[in-house]
């Protein structure tokens, strides 16, 4: 527990940085001591493998943006204060589940997670009383937290409550041969991951809750039950249950939340099935290292995450953008953004291409690391028919992207939209220029060799150092160019 | 400790009241001294407990009759521990009527509450059929007239008569079942039968030998208590009194009912497949074939009793078909086999009881109170409560409770009582979260009637919360109590134990 002080300083820090901002007039500090508290996580707090060190570096720096997005939202749209401490609480919560040194410790933040998650996807019920919302959170206790709790428990009690307290999760071997034990727990983190046959929850959840909870619901818990798989996976379950579930049901489900995605009307809904296809791609990816032990394809499966964090936490934010400017989430009425924020519109524009894949984007390595690492195998019948499904993915994605993009380069511009310019609409678009940003500079640490505890990247490597002018470079004057393109346009 | 003194105190404490009550007009006597004696009877009944931990166990011989002749009363662990509970629920629930309940009702209430605990005491620790029915029997008519309290509302004398009628039914099967054994045993020491269940051949002193065949005896004896325990605790389909009953009686009532009635039936089925007609008895077969029944009728109730729960909007529904559910689970527990799943459904049993009760002190002085502190202090006490029940979060006991079941029947390879554990959590959660949303959040508040100020809640509200907060935590710190527990719990289910303490007691057997 060495980082048991940098975990009281953040919490403490993100605490008072809460209680700060509900006394009028220094609000602003409250918000700073927020950001502070999440660099800390980010800075001091470390994971046991290499995949929860970035999960816990990618989430401290999502917390870093959102939190004063949250802030402004929350007082833009339900004119309150509340949703900030609840946000950060789940945030905060999240990264503990991923620094768990013990599996007692992950199954207590586990479940604090998820009782938060309820509350905030039923939050619009809890302030609005919006029907949708309380159903929407109905159906994610039913069908994501009751299978997860059941997976969770199950491998609790195989693996011994002694044991649960006392050895560390590194060392634990928890024995789930059994195909219904293994079938049982599968299933539980796919229900935490919305991959087929329980992903029918996220839709509903993601859409109906709050944008900044949207952003770290689909930003960063997912990434809960991709990690459960990820680790055990390693344990020694029944691997043959085991791969055929995930291979099957990854497979299905990327292709099909891509095209749901491209046939939706509401955008956050298109952005939540667009989750639930990319955590299919990541269970693959982390189901193919398990069965191969290639290296390569865990860091494929951590660089895709990470990707897919700053990618959908930045989305959400701007369709929390879109909601509060236009009030509606339609994209038959969209079109027109571009000149209700030129800004706004270049940070979409910009994220998106990254995430498509523009080189030097976290986007672009995340695509070269999964075809990479797919094609090496490629004489493999399955990793061919994999190869594939990934690709047929990849384009579909190009087509809810590009319908995504239209909200804001579509249409002649209605008279009625509005165009306040009050301070925490600023607050907004200056922290999704931040969240796109992201998307090119996230990764800089990781490409520097010599980031503090971070491993290096097989297919890195060399060029580590070299990279990273072209990353600090390459984004800021394609910024620059685009936002002069989109004013004079 | 003598088991005696706890059962008689409680009975002295019962009569003591009906005079006062008559004689008190202002009541403020009557009520300190129900404050006392719940407290003094509750002491009495710890001190048992801790003697009963400490040296294995507490027989005690009424009058000096040794067994069988005689009444014996036997406090082991398990049945200590539930009298704890017992006695804890009755000074949560004076100390609820205080606050709540007007001068008349409390005057009646007393009297009734305590005659229901000594009831509920001489059932946990008799040895002796026959005195269980009769335990049972002072419980059960004590409970029916705690239901008809508001004797002026329709549903309570419905409710009362319903309950009534199909309670007498029900325990005159109990009844049945001690004559049918009498006549088949030539006893109604349990242990005694427990002996002669295993063996037909054994003799003991004063019965002789069991008096011709057993067999046949043994399974109807085993049948009808089942029936009849299955409905004292409310397990589907002998559950159809409970939400009737929880909607009209007084919201104490309702806790006494959580602490120790409701409770009795479980606990019964466990002595009585267990201890009375063990694994080696000679209606082996049988036995575990309505071992097998019992497992199912409590899998069907859990997920009946929690699909019921989800939908709930009123109080006292919520907490009735959550005690329905959650008692099921305990049986599931039982009915398992392994000692993991038998202590976590004990374990279970003091979760609802806590649950429950900070939910509903929490409701109470949530919706009375003006003051924003002491509202959000009850706030704070139902949801601890509600997360109690809900179970999943370590600092609460029922975390535990639902942990050792699990475990223990993961060890036994049954997954369908794990599905049953965890599914009908979850749809007991939906009900609870919705239900704790709408409370919360709707400002509007018919108070409630609290006559005193602001002591009693404040003293209510942090009793309840420390209990269930202390119990979750020497789990969480002490490890190792999870082991102790467990091996109290086999030592109070093996037949072999309980027959030698009992009959060893006086040196025959």
């Amino acid at each position: 527990m060495e980082d048991m002080q940098a975990v009281i300083v953040s919490a403490t820090t993100i605490a008072l940085g809460n209680v700060l901002s509900l006394i009028r007039g220094i609000s602003q500090v409250g918000g700073a001591l927020r950001v502070v508290g999440f660099v800390v996580t980010g800075l001091l707090i470390r994971g046991i493998n290499a995949y929860s060190d970035f999960l816990i570096l990618a989430s401290s720096i999502v917390g870093v943006i959102t939190a004063y997005y949250t802030y402004s939202y929350s007082l833009l749209k339900y004119r309150g204060k509340s949703l900030a401490p609840l946000v950060d609480v789940f945030l905060f919560s999240m990264i503990m589940v991923f620094r768990s040194n013990y599996f007692f410790e992950l199954v207590t933040f586990w479940l604090l997670t998820e009782l938060v998650a309820f509350f905030l996807i039923a939050y619009d019920y809890i302030v609005y009383e919006e029907p949708e919302a309380l159903s929407a959170s109905m159906k994610y206790l039913l069908f994501s937290m009751i299978p997860t709790d059941l997976a969770l428990f199950t491998s609790l009690a195989l693996a011994g409550f002694e044991n649960a307290f006392l050895v560390p999760l590194q060392d634990l071997k928890v024995f789930l041969d059994d195909p219904v034990v293994t079938t049982i727990l599968i299933l539980g983190f796919f229900a935490k991951a919305a991959i087929i046959p329980l992903h029918f929850w996220l839709p509903d959840a993601h859409s109906v809750a709050p944008s900044p909870a949207s952003s770290l619901l689909s930003g960063v818990m997912v990434k809960m039950g991709t990690y459960a798989l990820y680790y055990f996976l390693l344990q020694p379950i029944n691997t043959a249950v085991a791969t055929t579930l995930i291979i099957f049901f990854g497979s299905l489900t990327s292709v099909y939340g891509a095209l749901q995605a491209s046939i939706q009307e509401d955008v956050k809904r298109l952005l939540a099935y667009s989750t639930t296809s990319e955590t299919g791609v990541i269970a693959l990816l982390l189901c193919l290292y398990a069965s191969t032990g290639d290296q390569l394809f865990l860091e494929a499966s951590i660089v895709y995450t990470v990707a897919h964090m700053f990618y959908k936490s930045y989305m959400f934010m701007d369709a929390g953008f879109i909601e509060i400017t236009t009030r509606t989430r339609s994209l038959s009425k969209l079109g027109f953004l571009r000149f209700v924020s030129p800004l706004q519109a270049v940070s979409a524009v910009m994220a998106i291409v990254a995430y498509l894949g523009m080189p030097p984007s976290t986007g672009f390595l995340a695509k070269l690391f999964v075809f990479s690492s797919l094609a090496k195998y490629v004489d493999v019948s399955l990793y061919l028919v994999l190869l594939l499904v990934v690709t047929l993915k990849v384009t579909l994605s190009v087509i809810y992207n590009a319908r995504y993009v239209r909200a804001y380069f579509g249409l002649w511009p209605r008279e009625d939209f509005y165009v306040g310019e009050v301070w925490e609409l600023k607050l907004v678009k200056v922290t999704c220029l931040a969240g796109s940003l992201s998307l090119y500079l996230g990764l800089v640490a990781v490409a520097y060799p010599g980031a503090p505890g971070l491993p290096e990247f097989t297919l890195l490597g060399s060029l580590g150092s070299r990279l990273l002018m072209p990353l600090l470079v390459v984004p800021l004057v394609s910024y620059v160019l685009v936002y002069l393109l989109v004013r004079k346009g | 400790m003598n088991p005696a003194l706890v059962v008689l105190s409680y009975l002295l404490s019962s009569s003591l009241l009906a005079l006062l009550g008559m004689l008190d007009k202002k009541a403020r006597i009557l009520d300190k001294l129900a404050i006392l004696t719940s407290v003094l009877d509750a002491i009495f009944s710890y001190k048992v407990f801790v003697d009963a931990v400490g040296g294995g166990s507490v027989v005690y011989a009424v009058g000096g009759f040794s067994p069988p002749l005689g009444i014996t009363y036997y406090v082991d662990f398990t049945n200590g521990l539930l009298s704890v509970t017992s006695s804890t629920g009755l000074i949560l629930a004076v100390l609820l009527s205080l606050m709540i309940a007007d001068r008349d009702t409390r005057k009646y209430f007393y009297v009734l509450a305590f005659l229901l605990v000594a009831g509920v005491q001489a059932f946990l620790y008799s040895g002796d059929f026959f005195h269980v029915y009769v335990a049972a029997e002072l419980t059960a008519v004590s409970s029916y007239a705690i239901t008809a309290l508001y004797s002026g509302r329709k549903l309570a004398v419905r409710a009362a008569i319903i309950y009534g009628i199909a309670g007498t039914a029900v325990t005159s099967f109990l009844f049945l079942s001690v004559m049918i054994i009498y006549a088949a045993y030539g006893s109604v020491n349990i242990a005694d039968v427990a002996m002669k269940s295993i063996d037909p051949t054994a003799t003991t002193r004063f019965s002789g030998r069991a008096f011709g065949d057993i067999l046949t005896p043994s399974k109807i004896a085993l049948s009808l208590t089942t029936w009849a325990f299955l409905f004292k605790s409310g397990i589907v389909p002998n559950h159809f009194w409970l939400p009737r009953v929880y909607r009209a009686t007084t919201l104490p009532g309702i806790i006494l009912f959580v602490s120790s009635a409701d409770v009795i039936g479980v606990y019964g089925l466990l002595r009585l497949y267990y201890v009375m007609f063990p694994e080696g008895s000679v209606m082996g077969a049988f036995r575990n074939f309505m071992l097998s029944l019992v497992l199912v009728a409590s899998v069907v109730s859990a997920f009946y009793a929690s699909t019921l729960v989800a939908i709930q909007r009123k109080l006292r529904d919520i907490v009735a078909y959550s005690t329905i559910a959650q008692l099921s689970l305990a049986l599931l527990g039982f009915t398992a086999g392994s000692p993991w799943s038998i202590t976590g459904g004990l374990m279970h049993l003091l979760v609802n009881m806590y649950g429950d009760s900070s939910v509903i002190i929490g409701y109470v002085v949530y919706k009375a109170a003006s003051k924003t502190a002491l509202k959000m202090l009850a706030g704070a006490v139902m949801i601890l409560g509600f997360l109690n029940l809900f179970g999943l979060i370590p600092i609460v006991p029922g975390f535990w409770s639902k942990a050792m079941m699990v475990f223990g029947f993961l060890e036994r390879g049954n997954l369908l009582a794990t599905i049953t554990v965890l599914v009908s959590t979850g749809l007991c959660a939906a009900g609870y979260f919705s239900f704790l949303i709408h409370t919360l959040t709707r400002s509007e508040s018919k108070p409630l009637n609290v006559n005193a100020g602001i002591t009693y809640p404040v003293i209510l509200l942090a009793l309840v919360a420390t209990l269930l907060l202390s119990l979750g935590l020497v789990f969480v710190i002490a490890r190792t109590s999870l082991d102790l527990l467990v091996q109290h719990a086999r030592a109070s289910t093996n037949a072999e134990t309980y027959i030698n303490k009992v009959l060893g007691f006086m040196g025959i057997g």
